[in-house]
């Protein structure tokens, strides 16, 4: 984007100098492109829609709007997303924390065990919560065989099961995005903090820690982006209490065959997901993730 | 469609793929895998043909095994066609796929409202009998003018023997509503037609004057029974796995999967077939509008029609058939599993999707939203 | 400033014997130092030649696999790098980019000295005088340039009075202007607060002018130690001659060997006379005859006799202007020597004239051909 906009901005003056404008411009074509075949036109598609299925009118919105349901499926989204975010931040922490600060072979058998589930489709994943957190699954026979409990928890169809899958599938990306920020810090920095004075957890809790932040508002808000689409979850492990938009917008695009209050659903999640990486951003420079200046 | 069917034949390709392998070396290797892969998407039947293929559109799974090896099979060995198979079948896919004028499957098995829907789009092409031997076929296979019935499914309750043995068990709607009567862990659909359609079973009203349906009776009989469901079901293969891991003692559920889990995974359950909330026939296969092959897609609707086609598929997947000649094809044993058995047809309850064609959205939203609350 | 509050006393630093090893590369061998109290010493070497790696095992960063070091006669083996009461200054200087300058500063007294408040604003506000900063205690490490940077990290090294302060390659990275003003003013701050420096560099006119006492780093092992001056006067191997400055290291072969000189063919055209070699050495022997460039003394050919003729004579191949002096290289049969001459004494020599070379006794030296058997392929003459 930058390089687009400077060279719209500034007149070329030399022949070489517009060379090397044009040429990011060039780079960035067959990306421009695809974003725009498969993403922009699709999405206008979908507004048009959103308007042009209700007879031109903002009909489909009055139903997101004045539907109860709309609100509290929105709210509970919202609501899993940022939970199962900060749950699966503070897992991630120490996981990537003991990467950053490991050598070559310790690292890289970490980060196998990291990828290994993700290398599992996310329906076995799911399936296999169900085995092990159900009435008769491991965990609950675990705990009567051992005496703890006489009668099964209820683990499964509740926001704990659907939470539990949730952190699962987003730990391995919640732990590269960090590792990724925590990797760009400074380690002489430590070092300067611990021949300062600093005990190993002095240095952390004064150093490491205040710097890996950027990273950690970073991490958290792709990783709450992302739960803020997940369906399969909710489904599976979820009772209807637990029912996320996606799921919802599924349902009125499959079943319903109602594509524009699906797309209308779609385009009031895409905005409301945008507002809050806007004000995210304007409260925790995300920038910084990026590598940018932390100005 | 199913996450494990989707899973199980993941697994099964796999196998299929280290089988083929073994032992080869790298060029063979990748010629097997290449052609294991391709297997996937286009379904090649014995005998090629110069003729152009047909695209049938249907469930992923083990119904995707069980129509190629019922319907595929014989069309391909008696016409000389191929089949390319596209999965899962979502009719919204095939309303796009019209809308946009382009069609690109050939017949597809709709069911319910949707053969409503499909009629009032003209989607459907007319049945070409100078194709499809009428002779075959029952006449209640007909019922829709322009498909081919083929197989019926039913909702159905099914109650764990341990907990009820002997010949006092759940034997209907009200019981399954009855928590006193018959305590403990329950499951529903968390689909609208099936549970609105159980619940004012469960609520006594007579099948003659069930339709036009009373709405609020219909929540007023769901709300008895909602804080004794501990789990709504929305995936089949998730509805398999209550029963067959018995974290349910009684539940609701489509019967092929039931008859699967019970006859082949040995789940101790029990089908109750008294009430059973039955298609009534509405499924059929039909030829959409501007398909790229009509003609060898009507001679694809000759063969799923007829009664050995019918048995062959109720025996891999246990769905009922349209056709009542194909009881005379299926061992005894096996027919009384299925809905459209005389027996089971006699005592079901059968959906009006007539009602449903016009009522769905706003049924679906109200039903939805009583669930989440 | 000689009596400033900040003062404090150096402590001594011995290592003995002490050796560290990444796999198969040895990085220090069997390094055995004394720096007494107080000093200023330099570690200085090409890269590769240990020095940083010394200066991380004093710091505690790094474990070494044998010797001991002391501080103050106490083996500090066991002792964390937080426990050693050592103030460091980092090469990219190592600001908390999250901190201000007097938060920064302030670090090692919230960390080690268990300080009042108010004697902790105290000593970061002598500190930020010290390094000229008082007005820019609140901005952050980004708001400042390198040199500013610069004296924030002096100031952070030293507020809790640390009595060894270890520098590695601290002015690197900053321009040579600047760099020589910072030269000058840590020799300044080292002589108000009194502490025992160890600085690494591998700029050999950075050690010179700064150090009490430079250690000459070569392949792990020491080379030289020597204050500046004698290290450049009487380098004891061609490694160290030709680190510190321009010098000329004429292959040589020694004729014949004497008490109070000695005598040595070069080539195979001159016999000249050398003071006495410093090592072991008998006629026959192959040896480096070491002259700076400012210690020769060139004549236009022209103007000497050839009985006169006590030096070698060559031709000018190249005459370069260098500001207070000329440098020249003056080809002699197969070997190219390097002169400095004056600036108004260059007229005489211009490219392609004979000229007749000669040195003082007192400014040649001899050096061993091989100085310790790791030096000797690259320190060959130029």
């Amino acid at each position: 984007m930058t390089a687009i906009a400077g060279h719209t901005t500034a007149p070329p003056r030399m022949a070489a100098s517009s060379r090397q404008r044009i040429i990011p411009a060039l780079l960035l074509m067959p990306c421009l492109a695809w974003i725009s075949f498969f993403f922009l036109l699709p999405l206008a598609l979908m507004c048009w829609r959103s308007f042009a299925a209700k007879g031109y009118s903002f009909a489909a919105y009055t139903v997101l709007f004045t539907s109860p349901l709309y609100t509290k499926v929105m709210l509970t989204t919202v609501k899993t997303a940022s939970i199962a975010t900060v749950i699966a931040l503070i897992l991630a922490y120490p996981v990537a924390y003991v990467l950053t600060i490991s050598g070559g072979f310790r690292r890289a058998l970490i980060l196998t065990f990291v990828f290994i589930p993700y290398w599992v489709d996310i329906i076995v994943r799911t399936f296999s919560w169900l085995i092990l957190l159900g009435d008769n699954g491991l965990i609950n026979k675990l705990l009567m065989a051992t005496g703890i409990v006489h009668t099964p928890l209820e683990l499964l169809y509740n926001s704990f099961s659907v939470l539990i899958a949730m952190v699962q599938i987003l730990l391995p990306l919640t732990i590269i995005i960090l590792f990724g920020a925590m990797l760009r810090i400074d380690r002489t920095l430590i070092a300067a903090a611990k021949i300062h004075g600093a005990g190993s957890w002095q240095a952390f809790r004064t150093v490491f820690f205040p710097l890996s932040l950027p990273g950690v508002y970073g991490a958290g808000l792709l990783v709450f982006v992302l739960s803020l689409g997940f369906y399969v979850t909710p489904a599976l492990l979820g009772s209807p209490r637990q029912t996320m938009i996606a799921q919802t917008i599924m349902v009125e695009a499959s079943e319903l065959l109602d594509w524009g209050q699906a797309s209308a659903a779609g385009l009031v999640l895409l905005i409301i997901t945008t507002l809050i990486a806007a004000i995210y951003n304007r409260y925790f420079s995300l920038d910084r993730l990026w590598g940018g200046s932390d100005a | 469609m199913s996450a494990r069917q989707e899973v199980e034949e993941y697994c099964a390709n796999l196998r299929e793929i280290l089988a083929a392998t073994r032992g080869l070396d790298r060029r063979d290797f990748i010629k097997s895998v290449g052609g294991t892969l391709a297997g996937w998407t286009l379904a090649t039947c014995p005998g090629a043909s110069a003729e152009l293929p047909i695209t049938v559109f249907g469930f992923g799974g083990v119904w995707k095994k069980a129509a190629l090896k019922a319907f595929g099979e014989p069309f391909t060995q008696k016409t000389g066609i191929n089949i390319a198979y596209q999965e899962p079948y979502l009719f919204a896919k095939l309303l796009a796929m019209h809308q946009a004028r382009a069609m690109q499957i050939d017949t597809a098995p709709v069911q319910g409202e949707e053969m409503y829907q499909a009629e009032r789009l003209k989607m459907i092409m007319p049945l070409d009998f100078s194709v499809i031997d009428r002779s075959a076929l029952d006449p209640r296979q007909l019922r829709y003018g322009n498909a081919v019935g083929s197989h019926t499914l039913s909702y159905v309750i099914c109650y764990n023997k341990k907990n009820w043995p002997g010949e006092n068990h759940p034997a209907s709607w009200a019981d399954f509503w009855n928590v006193e009567k018959f305590p403990g862990r329950r499951a529903l659909r968390t689909d609208e037609l099936w549970t609105v359609e159980a619940a004012l079973k469960a609520d006594g009203v007579k099948d003659s004057e069930f339709y036009p349906i009373d709405v609020d009776r219909v929540f007023r009989s769901l709300d008895r029974i909602k804080p004794h469901i501990k789990t709504w079901w929305s995936d089949n293969s998730l509805s398999q796995q209550l029963m067959e891991q018995e974290e349910v003692d009684i539940i609701a559920m489509m019967n092929g999967r039931a008859t699967e889990s019970i006859r082949d995974h040995h789940a101790p359950f029990e089908i109750v077939w008294n009430e059973a909330i039955c298609e009534g026939g509405s499924q059929g296969w039909i030829v959409p509008v501007g398909c790229p092959n009509p003609h060898g897609a009507m001679k694809f609707l000759d063969i799923v029609g007829r009664a050995e086609s019918e048995a062959a598929f109720a025996r891999l997947i246990y769905y009922g058939p349209q056709n009542p000649k194909a009881y005379d094809l299926i061992d005894p044993a096996l027919a009384k599993l299925l809905p459209t058995y005389p027996a089971n047809e006699k005592v079901a309850h059968m959906v009006d999707f007539s009602w449903w064609a016009d009522n769905l959205p706003a049924m679906q939203r109200r039903f939805q939203l009583w669930l989440q609350s | 400033m000689e009596q400033s509050a900040v003062r404090t006393s150096g402590a001594r630093v011995r290592l003995r014997n002490l050796s560290k090893s990444y796999g198969a590369v040895v990085a220090v061998d069997g390094l055995t130092l004394d720096v007494p109290a107080g000093t200023f010493v330099s570690l200085l070497g090409p890269s590769g030649s240990g020095k940083t790696t010394t200066l991380n095992l004093i710091a505690g960063f790094l474990t070494p696999d044998a010797g001991d070091i002391l501080i103050d006669e106490r083996s500090v083996a066991d002792v964390p790098p937080h426990r050693r009461n050592i103030g460091m200054v980092f090469q990219s200087y190592s600001l908390f980019p999250h901190m201000t300058v007097a938060d920064n500063v302030g670090f090692p007294l919230r960390m080690r000295a268990k300080l009042s408040r108010d004697e902790s604003r105290k000593r970061i506000a002598e500190m930020l005088a010290l390094v000229q900063l008082s007005h820019l205690k609140a901005r952050y490490p980004r708001q400042l340039s390198g040199g500013q940077q610069q004296r924030v990290a002096m100031a952070r090294a030293l507020v809790s009075r640390p009595r060894l302060l270890l520098m590695d390659e601290p002015l690197g990275a900053l321009d040579k202007k600047l760099r020589e003003q910072m030269q000058a003013e840590i020799r300044n701050i080292h002589r108000s607060v009194g502490t025992t420096v160890v600085y690494v560099t591998h700029d050999q006119s950075e050690a010179l002018t700064m150090s009490d006492l430079v250690v000459v780093m070569h392949r792990a092992r020491i080379a030289q130690i020597g204050t500046p001056r004698a290290l450049y006067e009487a380098p004891a191997n061609a490694f160290v001659a030709d680190f510190l400055g321009d010098s000329n290291l004429i292959p040589a072969t020694i004729v014949k060997t004497a008490e109070r000189e000695c005598a040595v063919r070069i080539g195979n055209r001159a016999v000249i006379a050398a003071p006495p070699a410093p090592f072991a050495a008998a006629a026959g022997d192959r040896a480096f005859l070491f002259v700076r460039p400012e210690d020769m003394t060139l004549q236009p050919a022209s103007s000497v006799q050839p009985q006169d003729r006590s030096g070698l004579v060559g031709t000018v191949k190249e005459l370069s202007f260098h500001g207070d002096v000329f440098k020249l290289s003056i080809a002699v049969g197969d070997d190219v020597l390097k002169a400095k001459v004056a600036r108004e004494q260059c007229g005489s020599f211009e490219v392609g004239r004979q000229v007749v070379i000669s040195w003082t006794p007192n400014a040649a030296r001899l050096l061993p051909a091989t100085s310790d058997g790791a030096s000797s392929s690259e320190s060959g003459m130029r």
